[in-house]
């Protein structure tokens, strides 16, 4: 490992959950955060007390009470414009993930007692370069640089593969996570994993199977989800989160609707229908990547599960049927992808353990420009021509000629596109490189465009002029939806005033933000107990003796693991 | 590359790169792979790790064999190999695999110039057999200029197999016009499409892929030719399977009398659901009406796959599609039923045209000498006032002349006016009357007057409106044939390509 340029850590930075680890000593040490949990909420909010922004779990407490004070999964959301309003700031996606960053960067500090500015991050397979350019932005504003970005199911199988590292085998990995879903084809041989297809669904995940549930349980109490309040949807969102995990292990469960608190007993068998559509959406992508990889169900040695929404019941038996073959669970299906993030930031820092390891990826969507085509004797524009194509091994180059369509056309205009529609309308636009200086004459073929396409999904354009051999190039330019470089250094300047320290972050912040969300929703002599308790935590807070201070935090801490029965939101 | 490693073979010779011996399995291949990429790692030696895996994949496509798992790009240039004639590859004396990037637009254009020469069936075959390589657009352009001979020839030959594959393995590239051109020889290839769109991969395909999805149509249409409805029966798989069994069992119904289906040159460029609109414009009254219940059916019964077809078309073909559905309507009854007849779905879109057709854009393009004439005029009118009025001042001295000027501009104003309006008029009307517009458009037959009769027999409009309705509907027409058959915007920063 470079020791001088200090550790690369590994971050899964998921939808719903986030998770930080380095390698060091031959293996994957994921580390805790403050609250010696390995995950950490990618929650963020503004906490009215101190002024200053929450990371993880006493944000995700903070939002429960008060939805306005903060924001969650707003990964699904990165590299788009939208504003989420976090108290009296407005922030996006990418500055929000900047803040979990962050704060995984302190959780990685405190642990190795070394300051850490290097990273690989894992971002969904089906991510569009959009997004994984907002995602590297995150990490520039929360000081992290990125080595690289690895797509989730590599990583997972990554991870999966250094378990089986002398076995020659085809897999998929079916990563269902909080947001996405990515499905991915893998080959293992002679310590090569080789990732053969890909696809995936980035608006598909566990908080879909929560919005699903929630939906059902609106209709049983004839209830419009209209004419709930902001904060007795989030809520509902957080009950029936709670729900969809009892139902994972129950045959039913209670929830109570708030406002109307109306009693709703909700069997497994009614949520597997509520579930019914989504369930179908998980096969598209599974033939796609089957189809992509040119591999059938039945050559696959194994299907690896990972991520949270895999671990219910009703996803496991589709998987089933589906392919035809019992899948692998995970033991920790959540930190499957942080593992292998951090076995990939281990290679990247050319560790000696990994030095008999290789991984290939390969480029999820294709990538092209925007052409005139000649169709008979008419020129229709706006098709859309792959140069590196989906499924292509990365880091590929590749090259086409193209032409003017007119005489003494001087100027050309590449409108760099990604997706696989055919009609680039229905793609998504990375940018624009203009070649000036055409050399007059006759539509002919003029131009050699190159498309260099590196591991970390990151484009460069070039193009040549053929009579001139003038060059041209370009890492593209985003567009609008994401951080210019003047708005980076005001991320940057922002998230150091607000962000909180990880030294100053107490655990009693959190303890009492979870202790507020549970005294809402309990009633009777189980409020006035809590109650009770968190006044004692309150006065002892006040006396500033650490004696007190400790066992009032004990009583209040283990009041709320009682009144929380083992489910934590 | 890291420093003090040794620099990679320069061959472009796969198996020399692995250092794979003849005869080497692909566990051997797969193994020499893993060792240079080993040392070549992606994210130390890029270039080098390129080489070694385009020379990997190349290897053990050759022991793998078959299409089946093969890139698109590579699956083309080997079954330029595969099916290439010799005599037609070596035409310029390279093979197919050294041909110049454009060669294969050379070779349309080749083709397009023997055919108007007069070529014979098996020169022209052989021209277009050493074109199959390229773009999927440009074949389904040599489709559309072979004779029917030449199509029959290469079927003969063996050079059909690849496009069904190809349709596969360009999902989002030339799939519905490859298909398209197949329809070509509907009634010699409806069996094999049939058997194609039924198998397991095809039906895989669709599944997923809403363009696959369009495809099939192409070959169930076509399909629908010669074969019983039940045949379709199958087919309610698919997500939309009823829309796809009622959308062929209209075809179908529609295809027994094929023999008086006409193809109208200029229409190509439609979707196939408009296509197969306008064939029936040129049909029987008697089948035209019956296929105008059986389209108010399919409207009715699938209106979502319609209008998604629909949408994936610009303003303007959208337009025509509607005035098609339109003018088809009206042509179905006015010979039969009065317009006020009409069944629901077909009184809403003639309405529906009307709305539209009010809301057009007004300007039309004249030719430049019209224009010039007009111009001329214009200017004409103006020098006469202008002299009007300095023999004026010449008279009755300058005083006398500056109070003349007001209501002569006034008068020169409303001439200008006059003469513009009256020019519209007259030259839109003069060229409905000598039939210059497309007075068959869409193959209808239908003219100007009939169009006028049909809108005063209903009871829709008023007299008066009558006449400009019609107009306007005409206009808007013209319009959209224009601009939907004149080539899209040349702004002079768009680029065209034929490279593989």
């Amino acid at each position: 490992m470079d020791s001088a340029l200090g550790p690369i850590i590994g971050i899964d930075l998921g939808t719903t959950h986030s998770s930080v680890g380095v390698f060091e000593s031959g293996t994957v040490r994921l580390l805790p955060n403050v609250h010696d949990e390995l995950l950490t909420p990618s929650a963020v909010a503004f906490d009215q007390a101190s002024g200053r922004m929450l990371v993880g779990r006493a944000a995700k407490d903070i939002v429960a009470l008060d939805p306005t004070l903060g924001a969650l999964c707003f990964k699904r959301r990165i590299g788009s414009a939208h504003a989420y309003a976090v108290g009296p700031h407005q922030l996006s996606a990418t500055e929000l993930s900047a803040y979990v960053l962050d704060s995984l960067r302190g959780d990685a500090e405190r642990a190795l007692r070394r300051s850490v500015n290097r990273c690989v991050i894992s971002v969904p397979a089906y991510f569009a370069e959009p997004q994984r350019m907002a995602t590297r932005q995150a990490a520039a504003v929360a000081g992290l640089v990125v080595e690289r970005l690895i797509n989730e199911p590599t990583a997972a199988a990554l991870a999966h593969g250094m378990v089986a590292r002398s076995a020659e085998s085809t897999f998929m990995v079916f990563d269902l996570g909080g947001g996405t879903l990515d499905v991915c084809i893998m080959e293992l041989f002679d310590g090569v994993l080789q990732v053969k297809g890909v696809a995936g669904e980035s608006q598909l995940g566990g908080e879909d199977f929560t919005a699903a549930l929630a939906a059902l349980a609106l209709g049983r109490a004839h209830i419009a989800a209209e004419s709930l309040s902001l904060k007795e949807t989030v809520t509902l969102h957080r009950r029936v989160e709670l729900l969809k995990r009892k139902l994972s292990r129950w045959p039913s469960a209670e929830l109570v609707v708030p406002g109307r608190e109306v009693t709703l007993v909700i069997s497994a068998e009614e949520a597997d229908t509520a579930y019914a559509p989504l369930l179908e959406r998980l096969a598209t992508p599974c033939r796609s990547a089957l189809r992509g990889a040119g591999v059938a169900a039945r050559d696959l040695n194994e299907v690896l599960l990972v991520g949270g929404a895999t671990r219910m019941p009703c996803v496991q038996r589709h998987v089933r049927r589906l392919l035809d073959r019992p899948p692998t669970l995970q033991a920790d299906p959540e930190l499957t992808v942080a593992r292998g993030a951090t076995l990939h930031a281990g290679m990247c820092a050319m560790d000696a353990a990994l030095e008999d390891r290789v991984i290939t990826d390969v480029a999820s969507h294709s990538l092209g420009v925007q052409v005139a085509q000649l169709i008979g004797t008419r020129l229709v524009s706006g098709r859309f021509f792959p140069i590196v194509e989906r499924g292509t091994v990365l880091p590929a180059s590749r090259s086409e000629v193209f032409g003017t369509v007119e005489r003494n056309q001087h100027t050309i205009v590449l409108r760099v596109f990604e997706g696989e529609a055919r009609e680039v309308k229905d793609n998504v636009l990375l940018g624009e490189l203009s070649i000036d200086g055409v050399p007059p004459g006759n539509a002919r073929n003029v131009v050699e465009v190159t498309f260099t396409y590196d591991l970390s999904g990151i484009l460069e354009v070039q193009s040549r002029l053929l009579e001139t051999e003038q060059l041209c190039a370009k890492l593209l330019a985003r567009d609008g939806r994401t951080l210019q470089r003047q708005e980076l250094e005001q991320a940057q300047a922002r998230i150091t005033q607000l962000k909180m320290d990880p030294a100053e972050r107490p655990a009693y912040r959190e303890l009492l933000a979870r202790a507020n969300v549970l005294w809402a929703d309990l009633v009777g002599d189980d409020r006035r107990a809590l109650g009770d308790a968190m006044r004692d935590f309150e006065a002892a807070m006040a006396t500033r003796t650490p004696r007190v201070f400790s066992a009032a935090e004990a009583v209040l801490r283990s009041a709320c693991e009682h009144f929380e029965t083992g489910e934590r939101w | 590359m890291k420093s003090g490693q040794p620099p990679l073979l320069e061959t472009s010779d796969p198996a020399e790169l692995l250092g794979i011996h003849a005869g080497a399995s692909l566990r051997d291949v797969k193994q020499a792979y893993a060792r240079l990429i080993k040392l070549y790692r992606p994210e130390r030696a890029p270039q080098e790790f390129q080489r070694i895996h385009a020379a990997f994949e190349e290897l053990s496509r050759r022991l793998a064999g078959g299409y089946g798992h093969l890139p698109a790009r590579e699956f083309r240039s080997q079954r330029v190999a595969q099916h290439a004639p010799a005599q037609a590859a070596t035409e310029a004396g390279k093979t197919a695999a050294e041909r110049a990037p454009d060669s294969a637009q050379l070779q349309a254009e080749t083709f397009a110039t023997r055919v108007q020469g007069g070529a014979s069936v098996q020169e022209l075959a052989s021209i277009w057999a050493s074109g199959i390589d390229r773009d999927l657009d440009l074949v389904a352009v040599m489709f559309e200029l072979s004779p029917p001979a030449v199509l029959t020839h290469l079927a003969d030959a063996g050079h059909f197999a690849w496009p069904r594959l190809a349709a596969r393995s360009f999902p989002f590239r030339g799939a519905l016009w490859t298909l398209h051109a197949q329809t070509r020889l509907a009634q010699r290839r409806c069996e094999e499409l049939l058997a194609e769109a039924q198998s397991e991969s095809f039906r895989e395909a669709a599944e997923d892929d809403e363009h696959m999805r369009e495809a099939l149509w192409l070959p169930l249409t076509v399909a629908a030719w010669d074969q019983p409805f039940s045949v379709f029966e199958p087919f309610t798989w698919a997500m939309d399977g009823q829309e796809l069994s009622a959308g062929a069992k209209t075809f179908h119904q529609a295809c027994q009398l094929r023999e008086q289906l006409k193809r109208v040159d200029g229409w190509r460029w439609l979707p196939p659901g408009f296509s197969e609109l306008i064939r029936f414009g040129r049909v029987s009254p008697e089948l035209r009406h019956e296929l105008l219940l059986s389209l108010k059916e399919s409207l009715d019964s699938r209106p979502q796959s319609w209008w998604r077809l629909c949408e994936q078309l610009s303003h303007e073909q959208k337009l025509l599609g509607f005035y098609l559905l339109a003018t088809l309507a009206m042509q179905g009854l006015t010979n039969e039923a009065p317009l006020g007849a009409l069944p629901q779905r077909q009184r809403e879109l003639l309405e529906l045209s009307i709305k539209d057709a009010r809301s057009a854009p007004r300007s039309l393009s004249y030719s430049w000498t019209s224009n010039a004439l007009m111009v001329s005029v214009l200017l004409c009118i103006v020098l006469i006032c202008v002299l009007v009025h300095r023999a004026y001042q010449a008279a009755f001295g300058t005083g006398a002349a500056r109070a003349l000027l007001p209501p002569l501009e006034w008068l020169l104003g409303t001439i200008v006016i006059l003469v513009v309006l009256a020019r519209v008029q007259t030259g839109l009307q003069d060229r409905f009357a000598r039939g210059t517009l497309r007075t068959d458009l869409a193959g209808t037959g239908i003219g100007y007057q009939q169009l006028v009769d049909a809108l005063a027999a209903s009871d829709t409009l008023k007299p008066k409106t009558i006449n400009s309705t019609a107009l306007k509907i005409y206009m808007t027409l013209n319009l959209a044939v224009h601009r939907s058959l004149r080539a899209p915007s040349r702004s002079g920063n768009s680029v065209s390509s034929y490279t593989p």
